[in-house]
């Protein structure tokens, strides 16, 4: 039957989804180890990562192909329509994920450490922990399909906003205090921008998933 | 009070063959110009629907009708009604290509005129090419205008009555499937011809194919067991659509 057919197609996209999110979540977590574990072999955890970021990359190259051909040979409608549309956007999404992941990775790789930079260390780490708890969330909400978890994650943003800010402000200090610190300071700062912008790729996600579940645009409005 | 913009406006139409009951109390608006398209499974009372609309049911034996159409502001079922001027004036397009048979492809369609009284050969003329020209068939037929209409292709032949139902100048026309025997070739014909006759014309359209209704329709009205289930924007229909039947009707999971 045609419907179990295109059932088993969106089955299978979803499945996609699923190992790709995976993967960006193991490498954000793989790039905190990186930056944080002074235990950590770093070298190897690198070449996990960027292991990873291949495997979202093929991952991205096949979710593409699949959701052109459901679109050009199942013609869906309504819900299977956005669902298979919301899949397009969320697989950029995870896509540029990957590839911030691993710059933070490759940044944390560098970094050397100070006495006078544990403040701006520790609130990196809430920010790492709170982008984590983003990217699982918006994850959970689109395999769940929960709509008030998607929502959840977008009110959450704002938060990893004011993190960066903070940690931005506290470097300023840092580098007044210590001119030595400059480079490893500039480090920092783009390792907190990174991490905003996989926030903002998780409210992405987020947003699409109450796309699929309601019919709503809800991008660049107030929920 | 009827809505200014509203062109058709169906109240409570409800039909029967003998005692079974096809169609219960449709409640329906209709915007002038707009291509509405009327979709559901088979034997939900789609044809019969828009059969109501130019009183073509009635002449089943054993139907019978019950409710009103307001064409503009004057109910169709109205006692004072004469029913054959309404399928003058509400055109009909079938899922078959019917030219007359016997008939050249300029009395085809030229017939309608001549029964509505013009008998001036400059103005038939005039008419006959306009109609012809607005359903997208004179280029093809313009140097040979005595053949046979059915000597046409069958997308040409569809071309062909829809020029026919044009030539009165129908403020309405009902189409019944009328690309389910064409090729995609000539359906993409037809479907253009649809759009572009709507700066004139209002259509209501029957179709199974659910992309048919998508591309062409302003709005889009769901039957199912001869009820209305939803009638919303096309737009949102086939995005969003708001009765979860239909959601099922519309994936193929009904």
């Amino acid at each position: 039957m045609q419907t179990k057919f295109l059932d088993e197609r969106l089955t299978q996209l979803k499945s996609l989804i699923a190992s790709m999110g995976g993967c960006a979540e193991q490498m954000l977590k793989e790039a905190g180890l990186i930056t944080f574990d002074k235990e950590a072999d770093r070298e190897e955890l690198y070449k996990l990562v960027q292991d990873r970021e291949q495997e979202i990359d093929s991952l991205q190259i096949r979710l593409g192909k699949h959701c052109f051909r459901i679109l050009a040979r199942q013609a869906p409608v309504a819900r299977d329509l956005r669902l298979v549309l919301s899949i397009i956007s969320i697989n950029t999404a995870l896509e540029r994920m990957g590839d911030l992941s691993l710059n933070i990775a490759k940044k944390g790789k560098a970094l050397k450490e100070d006495p006078l930079l544990e403040i701006p260390f520790e609130k990196l780490k809430e920010m790492f922990h709170q982008i984590t708890s983003m990217i699982r969330g918006c994850l959970d909400a689109f395999i769940n399909e929960d709509d008030r978890l998607a929502r959840e994650v977008i009110i959450q943003d704002d938060r990893a906003d004011q993190l960066k800010d903070g940690i931005c402000v506290k470097l300023k200090e840092c580098i007044l205090a210590n001119n030595d610190l400059v480079d490893t300071c500039i480090q920092l700062v783009s390792i907190s921008e990174m991490l905003e912008r996989l926030g903002d790729q998780a409210t992405n996600i987020a947003e699409e998933v109450i796309f699929l579940e309601t019919g709503r645009d809800v991008k660049h409005k107030k929920l | 009070m009827m809505n200014s913009s509203i062109f058709i406006e169906i109240k409570n139409l409800k039909a029967w063959f003998d005692t079974t009951k096809v169609l219960s109390d449709i409640n329906l608006s209709i915007e002038r110009n707009k291509v509405v398209a009327i979709i559901g499974p088979s034997g939900c009372g789609k044809s019969t629907f828009i059969r109501c609309l130019n009183r073509l049911h009635e002449e089943v034996r054993g139907a019978r009708v019950e409710g009103k159409v307001f064409l503009e502001k004057r109910n169709i079922y109205d006692s004072s009604v004469d029913p054959v001027l309404i399928r003058r004036n509400i055109g009909m397009i079938f899922q078959k290509p019917n030219p007359f048979p016997g008939m050249s492809i300029y009395d085809n369609v030229a017939l309608g005129l001549k029964l509505s009284g013009i008998r001036k050969r400059s103005l038939l003329d005039e008419k006959v090419e306009m109609s012809l020209k607005r359903a997208a068939l004179w280029k093809e037929v313009k140097d040979n205008l005595s053949r046979p209409g059915t000597g046409l292709s069958g997308g040409q032949q569809q071309r062909l009555c829809i020029a026919r139902a044009l030539a009165v100048e129908p403020p309405v026309i009902l189409m019944d499937e009328p690309t389910s025997a064409l090729d995609p070739i000539s359906t993409a014909w037809i479907e253009e011809l649809i759009q572009n006759l709507t700066d004139q014309v209002t259509v209501i359209i029957v179709t199974h194919n659910m992309q048919q209704a998508s591309r062409v329709s302003d709005r889009t009205a769901f039957l199912l067991n001869g009820e209305l289930v939803e009638y919303n924007k096309t737009s949102l229909f086939f995005t969003n659509p708001t009765d979860e039947r239909s959601e099922a009707y519309i994936t193929g999971r009904l």
